[in-house]
């Protein structure tokens, strides 16, 4: 039986449109995926490095629907590290017209399985499913887990031969893991994966958290530092996502994390690079900017001023308390920050509007202290947008794979000792350019000048030449 | 009366036993120092750790590195096997619960029905614990009706000590599950569905498993216990293993049991060494000491009381050719997942022991502070929910700390009713959207799995879950058992080789041949 989508004429369709709208290199890296992987003289692992906002994920989710409608494949094996991660790709596919129902997300859930969404949860031994769901799973096109689920699909046989594994978000992929998904799809005589590997992520993202160096590595990286990879990576380096100056600071953030000498400058695309607020369709009234707890009306003013798409406040002059306290539960927060980053995501909610309803910016802190006290302060002090932002403040972590029109983040270390903890640690600093580079036509970030200053990835933040598009305040 | 098989014959060669364990320093247990590369002390065993090594040393190897499970076989050796005996376990305290409460012997059949179609069993394991129950009803039946004058007995209880001693003065730590303590009849007891009709003599080691779990439940402070089981000298208790044909009493004076322990103990130390090389050597040693004492292990001479024979006897295939220099990336991977496990669980072990046990009360009190609002969260009772679990009330100041926690990710909790020295220990879920939940008023509906009579006992949340399979320190198990398939697999034909995708990916990356990672001169639309 082939296995094909339900609504094929609708995804023959829009996969057509879509195809005009691929630039070269997102073209060349399709056909990597697609390639077979035994060559000649060696092996065929496609690699594409895709930074943010260059469609990484989109490449990946094309290049499957199309194989799947040309014959080329049989089936999609989608692997992503997180569960969010998961979701985002489900969604990536369902944009190229694929019905929900045949894209399905299996979960560890049991309790949750909906066809025709296309979410299922499955036990550990599949004693929840009966013969009938077996062979539904056995014919869906795309499947979407994370590494841990794949004894279940083992198990089930819910994968021919013929599939293609695509691995998403690869930074997350350490060695481990990725022989762990060797081991369970292709470690057999014959019920083994044909289709060949293909590796999805930008290699600067953040990495899983560990104790240990050998799983600090990525997968790409481990085959890096054993083998030269002919003719190099997929890179993608036209983005969609981030306003020029944005992509500008992300580009210098790149260029201080790459520890490779290939290291590719971000080009944004001609649609977006100018595009600031006004350009996503929010209109600015100034006059509505309320005054602060913290900061001024004429300050707020200033910093949502739609001509600065890029803006660093320094926190050490902010009033009140602006150092870093420990919460019991071991991680950190600023109060000031977390004053002025409510005040800023207000201003901003009753400035800027569109449709009749208010932008509501994300703040990121990479502290979940600090996530819990803008929350709480929201919450108790500021009730009335609760509803609207507070579910909008997040960790670094979880804002990985996201974007957003405004974005807030909080940096939180401030003491006279100048610390910064994690935040200097050669991978986990990727935070900082994770954060960044998830918003679109507006940043704002929150730094102590004494505890950050003279530390090169923080110095790249106010290193803008003057530029027209950012307001570095309080920095002199 | 026990007995140990191999009694009279020469024993394995015996390790040169421990002049001191290698515990984690104060900063290690107040985290002041990054943790990151080796841990530099030794796990915090179990008492099953104990019993593999006690069995092989090969067993314990697999179990650090491979992480392979259980080399003592359950009933049908498999995952099956491990479920049907678990299953066993927890209708057993079930049914006595249910008993105490008030239900009739004979409705024991209907609350297998009841149990089996509440936990989704499957038939053949009903069937399997259905004529499994009926052997052990057929003589359980008297002491089954003295349950009617509610005994005090405790199910499934967590014991760890720091302070466990065999015959000499070093100290170890340990911990592990005690399935049944009846404090009415001074007994504790040890099931298992091991064994057959026929057998004089307890299962392989299941008497030296009891042992270890008296001698931890010896070695913790009075008060400790006495808060929670309300008794406190177990130096006369009855050791009981039961399996479902027999009860056997175990004679706790025996004198191997000190050297099979000391000598496990050992194994554990010298096989979890932070030194590379030493480490290589532990290895080899172990494969030349393999096997129990007085009964080496060879291919085709395996001991069979043991699991592990797949794994330490397999054929070499001929592809992949690289195979060496992969495996030796593999070991690397083995030995970082293995230390990750030993800083995200064993150093919680330590922590939560020395809060409550060590000497020196300032390192009490300093862990107290470090782990209260952070990892654990102290709770209490505010009434239970039969069948279903109870309403807990988060201690004022730590709730903060726990919506802080539980703010963006679901994290898995254990629920401890008494100490973590000694006490009940659960698989907790916080059902937060329960209608009894009101989180910011501290109140939190918990689902409880196992039985529970703790109505009057103190309640510790821990987070992280130390006993859930799906936790992060448990998937880098799953994670070294998939490496070390992976590094077992292999193919012997020629042509199969040269067109399997996992045997040409391996070749090339750890040989020679071409590793691409794009293609450029490939026309898209041929396809």
């Amino acid at each position: 039986m082939t296995m094909s989508f339900t609504n094929i004429d609708d995804v023959r369709r829009r996969i057509e449109e879509r195809r005009n709208r691929l630039n070269e290199e997102q073209r060349r890296a399709i056909r990597s995926i697609l390639e077979n992987p035994l060559l000649e003289d060696g092996f065929l692992l496609p690699i594409v490095d895709g930074p943010p906002g260059t469609g990484k994920t989109t490449v990946g989710a094309y290049a499957c629907v199309h194989g799947i409608l040309e014959g080329i494949i049989r089936g999609v094996l989608y692997i992503a590290p997180t569960n969010f991660a998961a979701q985002q790709a489900k969604l990536a596919f369902e944009n190229l017209g694929v019905a929900p129902g045949d894209v399905v997300w299996l979960n560890p859930r049991a309790r949750e399985k909906n066809w025709e969404r296309g979410i299922v949860g499955v036990r550990w031994d599949l004693s929840d499913l009966g013969p009938n769901d077996i062979r539904r799973l056995r014919n869906i096109p795309i499947i979407i887990c994370t590494p841990y689920m794949l004894g279940r699909i083992k198990r089930g046989g819910f994968r021919s031969s013929n599939t293609k594994v695509l691995i998403d978000e690869f930074s997350q992929v350490d060695p481990a893991i990725f022989f762990m998904i060797l081991s369970k799809t292709g470690a057999s005589v014959d019920r083994y994966v044909r289709g060949g590997y293909a590796l999805l992520g930008d290699p600067l993202q953040l990495p899983v958290v560990t104790t240990q160096e050998e799983l600090m590595e990525n997968i790409v990286e481990f085959i890096r530092a054993r083998r030269t990879i002919e003719g190099g990576l997929n890179t993608l380096t036209l983005q969609y996502r981030m306003h020029e100056e944005i992509c500008n600071a992300v580009n210098r953030m790149r260029q201080e994390l790459s520890p490779w000498h290939d290291f590719a400058r971000l080009q944004s695309s001609s649609d977006i690079r100018d595009r600031d607020l006004e350009g996503l369709g929010y209109r600015y009234a100034e006059e509505r900017v309320p005054q602060g707890s913290c900061l001024r009306r004429e300050e707020l003013r200033e910093i949502l001023n739609p001509s600065y798409t890029y803006v660093v406040l320094n926190s050490d002059r902010l009033l009140g308390n602006n150092r870093e306290e420990r919460t019991r539960s071991g991680s950190l927060h600023n109060i000031a920050e977390a004053e002025v980053a409510i005040d800023i995501a207000v201003a901003a909610h009753e400035s800027y509007q569109a449709q009749g309803e208010g932008l509501a910016p994300t703040i990121i802190s990479p502290y979940s202290a600090q996530v819990y006290e803008i929350r709480e302060r929201l919450r108790t002090r500021h009730p009335s947008y609760y509803n609207i932002l507070g579910n909008r403040v997040i960790t670094a972590y979880s804002s990985q794979g996201r974007e957003y029109p405004m974005v807030i983040l909080s940096l939180v270390r401030n003491n006279p000792w100048r610390r910064i903890g994690f935040l200097e640690d050669e991978k986990l600093r990727a935070q900082l350019y994770v954060a960044c580079s998830r918003a679109q036509a507006k940043l704002v970030v929150l730094m102590s000048k004494n505890t950050f200053g003279g530390r090169p990835l923080y110095e790249e933040l106010v290193n803008t030449s003057n530029s027209q598009h950012a307001l570095i305040w309080g920095w002199d | 009366m026990t007995s140990l098989p191999y009694l009279g014959r020469q024993l394995r060669q015996r390790r040169v036993p421990l002049t001191r364990w290698r515990w984690p320093r104060p900063e290690h247990l107040r985290e002041e120092v990054y943790r990151r590369g080796h841990p530099p002390f030794n796990p915090f065993p179990n008492v099953k750790d104990v019993v593999d090594a006690a069995l092989c040393p090969l067993a314990i190897f697999h179990k650090f590195y491979h992480g392979l499970r259980g080399a003592g076989r359950g009933l049908r050796g498999d995952e099956e096997g491990i479920q049907l005996g678990q299953h066993y376990h927890q209708f057993i305290s079930y049914l006595k619960t249910e008993i105490v409460r008030g239900k009739r012997i004979e409705d024991a059949e209907s609350l297998l029905s009841n149990y089996c179609s509440s936990q989704r069993v499957d038939v053949d394991t009903e069937s399997s614990l259905r004529t499994l129950l009926r052997y052990w009803l057929r003589r359980k039946r008297e002491s089954l009706e003295q349950l009617y004058e509610r005994p005090r007995i405790f199910f499934e209880v967590h014991v760890a000590s720091i302070n466990v001693t065999f015959g000499r003065e070093v100290r170890f730590p340990l911990h592990g599950v005690i399935d049944e303590i009846d404090i009415t009849n001074r007994r504790i007891i040890e099931r298992t569905l091991r064994g057959r009709e026929d057998d004089t003599e307890p299962p392989f080691l299941k008497d030296f498993q009891l042992w270890l779990l008296w001698k931890i439940i010896s070695s913790i402070g009075n008060g400790l216990v006495r808060e929670v089981l309300g008794c406190e000298n177990f130096e006369d208790y009855e050791l009981i293993v039961e399996t479902p044909y027999r009860d056997f009493l175990v004679d706790k004076n025996n004198p191997l049991f000190n050297e099979l322990a000391e000598d496990a103990f050992s194994w554990i130390s010298d096989l979890a060494t932070s030194n590379n090389s030493r480490l290589a050597i532990a290895i080899n040693e172990a494969w030349q000491n393999r096997g129990f004492h007085g009964r080496p292990c060879r291919y085709g001479e395996e001991i069979k009381e043991c699991a592990m024979i797949n794994n330490c006897y397999y054929r070499r295939r001929r592809y992949p050719e690289r195979r060496s220099a992969f495996g030796s990336d593999l070991r690397r991977l083995y030995y970082a997942l293995f230390n990750e496990q030993i800083w995200r669980h064993d150093l919680m072990l330590y922590q939560l022991a020395y809060m409550e046990q060590h000497q020196d009360t300032t390192l009490q009190r300093d862990l107290r502070e470090l782990l209260m609002g952070r990892s654990i969260f102290p709770a209490s009772i505010v009434r239970s929910i039969r069948n279903e679990g109870f309403i807990v009330r988060i201690d004022e100041q730590f709730r903060p700390s726990l919506l802080e926690v539980i703010q963006d990710e679901v994290v898995n909790f254990d629920i401890i009713f008494g100490s973590f020295s000694a006490g009940l220990r659960r698989r907790a879920q916080l059902d937060i959207d329960n209608t009894y939940s009101n989180i910011r008023e501290g109140q939190v509906f918990v689902r409880i799995e196992g039985p529970t009579n703790v109505e009057d006992l103190s309640v510790l949340l821990i987070r992280g879950s130390l006993l859930l399979r799906e936790e992060p320190w448990f998937l880098k198990r799953l994670v070294q058992q998939s490496l070390f398939n992976l590094e077992k697999w292999g193919v012997d034909r020629d042509e199969r080789a040269r067109k399997h995708v996992t045997v040409r990916f391996i070749d090339t990356l750890f040989g020679s041949g071409q590793f691409r990672a794009r293609v450029d001169d490939y026309e898209f639309h041929q396809h």
